[in-house]
């Protein structure tokens, strides 16, 4: 990891060294997450449930697409751009029942923090205003966290169980688009696909402890899927 | 400030604000109300009344509705809680000891809890519970009731009923009716009869089979005992009589006067077998052939109980059908020597301790007209009505019947010896007189005992023998001898001392002998009786062939006014009968059950001058 952070940071600082100029752009991204493991847990939680109560339990969210954002920052040049970004995305799924006498809640909520590096590719050589067509990759680590949450509400009473895991995963996202500059100002659609490497879901309050499926095996967080994500940007010449 | 400031300034919100996934809020299930009422319902308890409670009670509670997931109760007797429990079925039960209670009307509540039965989420938790109570009341009396009173049996429409009078109170849990059987030697035998209803004055005994039974009906309460009092009943519950025929013998019985209750007449023979109620009179033939027995005996019994334990059988043991048709008569008559003899209806000898007493009867009333007291403790025998001989150790007393006097008296010492005075009296001894000739076996030990056949006109030993055993007879014409189990004859030549056969007899056991006058027929008494002809005996050595067998007797009279013989069949109360057999034919032709009379004996029962008697004086209608 810290090797990681250090080639980022040395390419970076390299490509600063040699760059017309810096890009901030901020930038949202909408798509489809796997979380195969995450929906297997969600549907035996379910299934043991209905098992010791007759209840008409609701799926209400069932890991929807959700709106994330991104950051980044570019320190350009004429047909590669190189910088760093962060992002974050976050979804759930929550089970439902209640009715007068109290409510019953089961919430998965997933959140992820990624940063990394990314390098924009830029083919074309024409200086106009049409916008321009862009191949990008980026590459980091995704920081996940997996909430339980667990009510059961009767009357004035309040039971809550909640539990709390943790994960670490490597991602590498490609993507095309295109860059449409205003003025220092620019507009960039893209659309993007996450092949995440995941790693294992342990406890938050003890490492050694991981989230199993029901076969036995360790359970993981996987964000693999398509983005379709737009940013907008400013930039400033380095003289 | 420039743009890209502002645009740093609300970054921060917009991720905080928009950026992380809200799970959405859902609108809430209708459940709809269940609006079932609670009723708690316990057995044998009415609201408003009042239920006795007077023996531990074991109560059944059932919560309505069912099939909810939670029920629990509590029980309070005046708000003492007795019992709680907690379960998922809608039934509980407990059990209440009025020995736990004061004497009273006491309260009783029951608190009952259940789920709410909605379907919510509560309800399914177990968290949704409806309560609901309800109250009786109980009655707690401990204290006795009055004895049973003014008990006693009817018998109605052939229906043996007890009555009684109730007590004051009907706090108790049944009436014990203990019911003694008395068998005809006062053996009791007892048994409880319940009747469990307390409200009840009456009870109809459907197993009273009929003889001499004793109720006494008694309280049973949960914890008291209250004996009532005794009272006696009998009757006899079918008359049975036997109604001989050449053809076809039968035994008639009449409808008996309990044709109502549950009892039955069992016949069990070895050849025949047939159950009839007695509700009406009958018959009962009996399939027996000319010189065929059969063994069956009758039976008053419950319907479905065994007859061989249930109480007052009634039996008859044999009944014989044979013949045999040669006319001739027997003469000899045989008493035994410990108890009375009966001579032709008309005189009874008496032993007693120290001395004997022979009486002349009235021939109607057979009451004692005359009386002679005999200072000798001996057997009084006699032959033929006329002369009565009695025999003691030393000495022979001929007796004048028609005139009760001693005409004779003969010194046994005399004649047979020195040795006759170290001879004891004792139940060794065995006596017989004939026409002509007295036998006596004196048994003075195991191995030496004599057997004397004395001449009575001459008074001169015509035999002595010493021997062993204990059965001697002697025929009438003196022509044979029963001596050891084997026949000796002298038929043929007057030597005694000559025998010219020897046969074994069966059985071994022989109660008394019987010679017809022309001595071709003689009637062995054992277990069971067998008429022989000595005349032919085997050829070789072995035992004599019955030519016929008739029905077991212990004892036999001849009646040569009606030409019958008669005896006593049976060693015990229960099986005794007397049979009378023409003494031609030996067709049986009159018989009397004695088993109906508690107060029978075993010992004589003769046929005289066509009227049944017995040693006790029991005199028996001619039937």
């Amino acid at each position: 990891m810290k090797t990681f952070f250090f080639s980022i940071t040395l390419i970076t600082i390299s490509n600063l060294c040699v760059s017309q100029g810096v890009q901030f752009s901020f930038g949202a991204n909408y798509g489809s997450y796997n979380l195969s493991d995450i929906k297997l847990l969600r549907n035996d939680f379910r299934q043991q449930l209905l098992s010791s109560l007759p209840i008409s339990i609701a799926t209400v969210n069932d890991f929807p697409s959700h709106v994330g954002f991104d950051l980044q920052i570019l320190f350009t040049q004429k047909k590669f751009n190189m910088g760093g970004f962060a992002s974050i995305n976050s979804t759930g799924s929550r089970l439902y029942y209640g009715d007068y006498s109290g409510h019953l809640t089961f919430d998965q909520l997933l959140k992820s923090i990624g940063i990394g590096g990314l390098i924009e590719f830029i083919p074309s050589k024409k200086e106009n205003k049409r916008a321009k067509f862009i191949v990008s990759s980026k590459a980091g680590i995704a920081l996940n966290s997996y909430d339980l949450d667990y009510v059961l509400q009767l009357g004035q009473s309040v039971d809550l169980q909640q539990l709390s895991f943790r994960s670490t995963n490597i991602f590498m996202m490609p993507g095309i688009g295109f860059k449409k500059k205003i003025g220092a100002f620019h507009f960039q659609p893209e659309i993007r696909y996450l092949i995440d490497i995941p790693g294992n879901l342990k406890l938050s309050t003890d490492s050694n402890l991981t989230l199993n499926k029901p076969n036995g095996d360790t359970a993981n967080a996987s964000w693999s899927g398509f983005r379709i994500a737009i940013s907008i940007g400013y930039e400033k010449k380095i003289k | 400030m420039n743009p890209l400031s502002k645009l740093l300034n609300v970054l921060p919100f917009f991720i905080l604000i928009g950026c992380l996934y809200k799970p959405v809020e859902e609108p809430l299930t209708s459940v709809r109300l269940n609006s079932t009422t609670t009723s708690i319902n316990l057995t044998g308890l009415t609201n408003g009344l009042v239920m006795p409670l007077y023996k531990k009670n074991t109560f059944q509670i059932t919560v309505s509705p069912s099939g909810l997931k939670y029920y629990s109760i509590e029980v309070f007797v005046e708000d003492q809680l007795q019992f709680s429990q907690s379960s998922s079925s809608n039934y509980f039960s407990f059990e209440l000891d009025p020995k736990n209670f004061s004497d009273g009307e006491k309260k009783i509540r029951i608190l009952s809890k259940r789920s709410s039965g909605t379907k919510s989420l509560a309800d399914l938790l177990g968290n949704e519970i409806v309560s609901s109570e309800n109250s009786w009341k109980l009655l707690i009396d401990k204290t006795p009731p009055n004895q049973v009173s003014n008990s006693k049996i009817e018998i109605i429409d052939g229906k043996s009923i007890i009555k009684w009078d109730k007590p004051n109170k009907e706090n108790f849990l049944e009436y014990n009716i203990v019911r003694t059987y008395y068998s005809k030697t006062n053996q009791e035998s007892s048994d409880t009869l319940k009747v469990t209803d307390p409200k009840l004055s009456s009870f109809h005994d459907t197993n009273y089979v009929g003889g001499k039974v004793s109720y006494q009906i008694d309280i049973k309460g949960y914890q008291f005992y209250v004996a009532g009092i005794k009272f006696f009943f009998d009757c006899v519950p079918i008359s049975i009589e036997f109604q001989p025929d050449r053809i076809s013998p039968y035994f008639f019985y009449s409808k008996s006067i309990l044709y109502n209750n549950s009892i039955e007449v069992a016949w069990y023979g070895s050849n025949f077998y047939s159950l009839r109620p007695p509700t009406s009179s009958g018959k009962i033939d009996i399939n027996v052939k000319f010189g065929e027995f059969i063994d069956f005996n009758v039976f008053v019994k419950p319907i479905g109980k065994d007859a061989y334990n249930t109480k007052g059988n009634y039996s008859i043991s044999r009944v014989a059908y044979l013949g045999y048709k040669t006319k001739s008569y027997f003469t000899n008559i045989y008493f035994s020597q410990q108890y009375p003899a009966y001579f032709l209806g008309s005189f009874k000898g008496e032993r007693l301790a120290s001395n004997c007493m022979v009486y002349k009867l009235d021939k109607e009333t057979k009451n004692p007209i005359d009386s002679l007291n005999i200072p000798f403790n001996g057997i009084v025998m006699s032959q033929n009505g006329s002369l009565a001989y009695l025999v003691t150790s030393k000495k022979l007393l001929k007796l004048d019947l028609s005139t009760l006097d001693i005409v004779e008296t003969i010194d046994f010492t005399s004649i047979i010896g020195s040795g006759i005075t170290s001879y004891t009296y004792d139940s060794f001894d065995y006596y017989g007189v004939t026409n002509d000739n007295l036998f006596y076996y004196k048994a003075s030990g195991t191995n030496s005992a004599t057997l004397y056949i004395m001449n009575l006109t001459t008074k001169n030993i015509l035999w002595s023998k010493k021997a062993n055993g204990s059965n001697h007879y002697l025929s009438q014409n003196s022509q044979y001898l029963l001596h050891e189990n084997a026949l000796y004859d002298r038929s043929q030549t007057n030597n005694w001392s000559k025998l010219l056969g020897k046969f074994l007899l069966e059985p071994n056991s022989i109660n008394g002998v019987v010679f017809r006058e022309n001595n071709d027929v003689m009637l062995l008494l054992g277990s069971k009786a067998q008429i022989y002809d000595p005349s032919t005996p085997p050829s070789s050595f072995g035992y004599l062939t019955p030519k016929s067998t008739i029905a077991g007797s212990t004892y036999l009279y001849y009646d040569p006014t009606s030409n019958t013989l008669s005896g006593k069949s049976g060693f015990n109360s229960n099986n005794q009968f007397i049979e009378v057999v023409d003494a031609t034919t030996l067709f049986p032709i009159k018989r009397v059950d004695l088993v109906l009379d508690n107060n029978t004996p075993w010992y004589t029962a003769l046929y005289v001058n066509n009227t049944f008697f017995h040693e006790k004086g029991l005199f028996i209608p001619n039937p």
